[in-house]
């Protein structure tokens, strides 16, 4: 059953060099009980994409075209009453940054009984408490640390935290953004064992985001691809990085230096993204691209079927 | 060694470090520095005096019945003489006090409500709305306070509570200004995003999230606000623009004024209610600077 269904989103932010053209045509699904990896470089459209799911945008940004489907309604035409009810009780967020992402003169658990009290009024506020505690010692934080203050967790609790709060009105959705950036490696690894381990025991549905592509791929059951606000490849993780048949994705799985393979000299891919202020015409990645054919520059690729269940934006691989 | 235990031990070491500032709440770091001792010391005397004062000393505002009672320096009687009417000055200063520390409470109470509404809104919302409430806040700024104390009083009447909503509505503009700069900052915080996507109202984000982080600065700037509102009804009673039936500090500077103390050489007449001015305006002010000095970090010394 799909859960989410974007369809042909765009986005542009105004700014006053005139309208950056973030997110172009993206279409991507996702199925009950799947977890979603996006990657891409940075401003790419991953995060500007998510956020319009709960449409948390800035204000300077509009939704030129497109649908989001949840559960079969279009998230788009609801008004923001709509929406409050729908935040966090239906799709919740992970933020990046977690220390930045809680009140810092607020107690952690007060901040985490806050969203069960907004959107389950009948709670009694001992309940709430009572709940928030075993939400706490299920992402592995001691419910005795509930009336601490957020300067007194460390970087990988407060991110537990952000976890546990995110789960506290057993969302449908979950989106991630960058859930373990601004952590180190050994943190980032418990924070996804932790977020693997949830995900399969309330069969969560996520959509992750992330630039690290080995993160992906330990934890997601789809990948997509995105590059200059549109989404190049789409397909289950194992054929998007066992068979990636855009040259971009192919591009970005050279860039992974692979320890237990002969040491290679990391290839990059030279050149920049496109301005988005004045996105081609043509595919995106064509400047850049070694598989280039004339037709490449003239008509953008569509997101089309290539194999079953993998998809990819790219001329060269239609045949 | 298991996650409770690392969390338990994280405990005791934060407790540690943290001890110092966590044992000591805001009024003992006051009660450490001089000048804010001082201001308290002084702030609950006058308190205390005003209240307990006028119960234990009533005050007869009816006029004396000989002329011989007028002008009296001070005796076992009348400890601080008498005034032009021939009433007892101690008694009239310690009622006084009470009015006068009234109406700065009030006013202040009123200004403090209205300037930190207008500052969270205005600081919260971008716009139209938010930039005429600023227009608004510059143009109360500009103008000249005590001119337009003075012909609103004149117009709605020498009542105290017309005094209250005159100063209150005139004080308001410097606590918007200050509230509305840190709104502005405080709104762009990442939590601030996160309690959006909880699904909260504005009127939530504003008034459980957003103001808790702007109260250290209202609660230092009230103090400094109410010694400001004390001395506005002071000037304005003694311009003779105050109650005439209730006894304050400044009515008493006026009647002392208009009927010629200070040439009688009456300082007993003089001297108790602008002496008590100075205490109360110079105790209120020493307990918002320091309270500023303990709430603003910026201003700590380490």
């Amino acid at each position: 059953m799909t859960l989410l269904d974007i369809q042909k989103l765009s986005i542009c932010f105004h700014s006053r060099a005139g309208d950056v053209h973030a997110v172009d045509g993206v279409n991507i699904w996702l199925e009950k009980g799947k977890i979603l990896g996006i990657a891409g470089e940075s401003g790419c459209g991953k995060s500007t994409t998510v956020l319009a799911i709960s449409r948390l945008l800035s204000a300077n940004s509009r939704i030129s075209h497109g649908k989001i489907i949840f559960k079969g309604e279009d998230l788009l035409q609801k008004t923001e009453k709509e929406m409050e009810a729908i935040r966090w009780k239906h799709i919740s967020v992970i933020f990046q940054g977690s220390m930045n992402a809680l009140n810092p003169i607020k107690t952690v658990g007060s901040q985490i009984v806050e969203p069960i009290l907004i959107h389950e009024p009948r709670t009694s506020e001992k309940e709430a408490i009572s709940r928030t505690k075993s939400l706490l010692e299920s992402v592995g934080i001691s419910s005795k640390r509930f009336s601490n203050y957020p300067h007194e967790f460390s970087g990988g609790m407060r991110q537990r935290a952000m976890i546990a709060m995110s789960l506290s009105c057993q969302p449908e959705l979950v989106i991630a953004d960058e859930p373990v950036t601004a952590l180190d490696v050994m943190i980032q690894a418990q924070i996804l064992e932790l977020i693997k381990q949830l995900s399969e025991k309330l069969s969560l549905s996520m959509i992750m985001i992330s630039h690290d592509l080995s993160v992906l791929f330990g934890l997601c059951d789809q990948i997509a691809i995105m590059y200059a606000g549109r989404v190049v490849e789409y397909g289950s993780a194992n054929d998007v990085f066992k068979n990636p048949i855009h040259p971009y994705t192919a591009r970005l799985m050279q860039s992974i230096p692979n320890i237990f393979g002969e040491k290679v000299l990391i290839d990059g891919i030279p050149g920049y993204p496109p301005d988005l202020l004045n996105p081609p015409v043509g595919c995106a990645f064509f400047d850049r691209c070694v598989e280039r054919m004339s037709c490449c520059s003239e008509r953008a690729p569509e997101l089309l079927n290539v194999s079953k269940n993998h998809f990819s934006a790219c001329h060269a691989s239609y045949k | 060694m298991n996650e409770k235990n690392i969390n338990e031990k994280n405990n005791t070491s934060t407790s540690l470090i943290l001890g110092r500032f966590k044992n000591e709440t805001w009024v003992q770091q006051m009660w450490a520095d001089p000048l804010g001792k001082a201001g308290i010391i002084i702030l609950v005397a006058v308190i205390l005096i005003s209240i307990i004062g006028p119960i234990v000393f009533p005050f007869d505002s009816k006029a004396g019945d000989s002329v011989e009672g007028v002008f009296r320096p001070p005796s076992s009687v009348h400890w601080l003489g008498t005034d032009d009417m021939g009433r007892d000055i101690f008694r009239a200063t310690l009622t006084g006090a009470q009015v006068s520390l009234f109406v700065g409470l009030t006013a202040s109470a009123i200004s403090i409500i209205v300037g930190a509404i207008v500052g969270l809104l205005s600081g919260y919302y971008f716009g139209f709305g938010s930039n005429l409430s600023m227009r608004v806040t510059d143009f109360f700024f500009v103008l000249p306070v005590l001119p337009l104390i003075i012909v609103l009083a004149s117009i709605f009447g020498q009542n105290i509570y017309i005094t209250i909503l005159v100063i209150g509505l005139t004080s308001w503009p410097s606590t918007a200004r200050i509230v509305r700069s840190q709104v502005l900052s405080i709104r762009e915080y990442k939590f601030i995003e996160r309690i959006k996507s909880l699904g909260a109202t504005d009127f939530r984000i504003i008034f459980a999230h957003i103001l808790p982080n702007v109260m250290p600065l209202i609660y230092s700037n009230t103090v400094l606000v109410i010694a400001g509102a004390i001395l506005a009804e002071a000037t304005l009673a003694f311009l003779g623009l105050g109650d005439p039936v209730r006894v304050s500090w400044g009515t008493m500077l006026h009647y002392a004024f208009v009927s010629g103390a200070a040439g009688r050489q009456a300082w007993w007449y003089l001297l108790p209610p602008g002496i008590g001015i100075v205490l109360v305006v110079l105790s209120f002010t020493l307990t918002g600077h320091t309270l500023d000095k303990i709430l603003n970090p910026r201003l700590r010394d380490y």
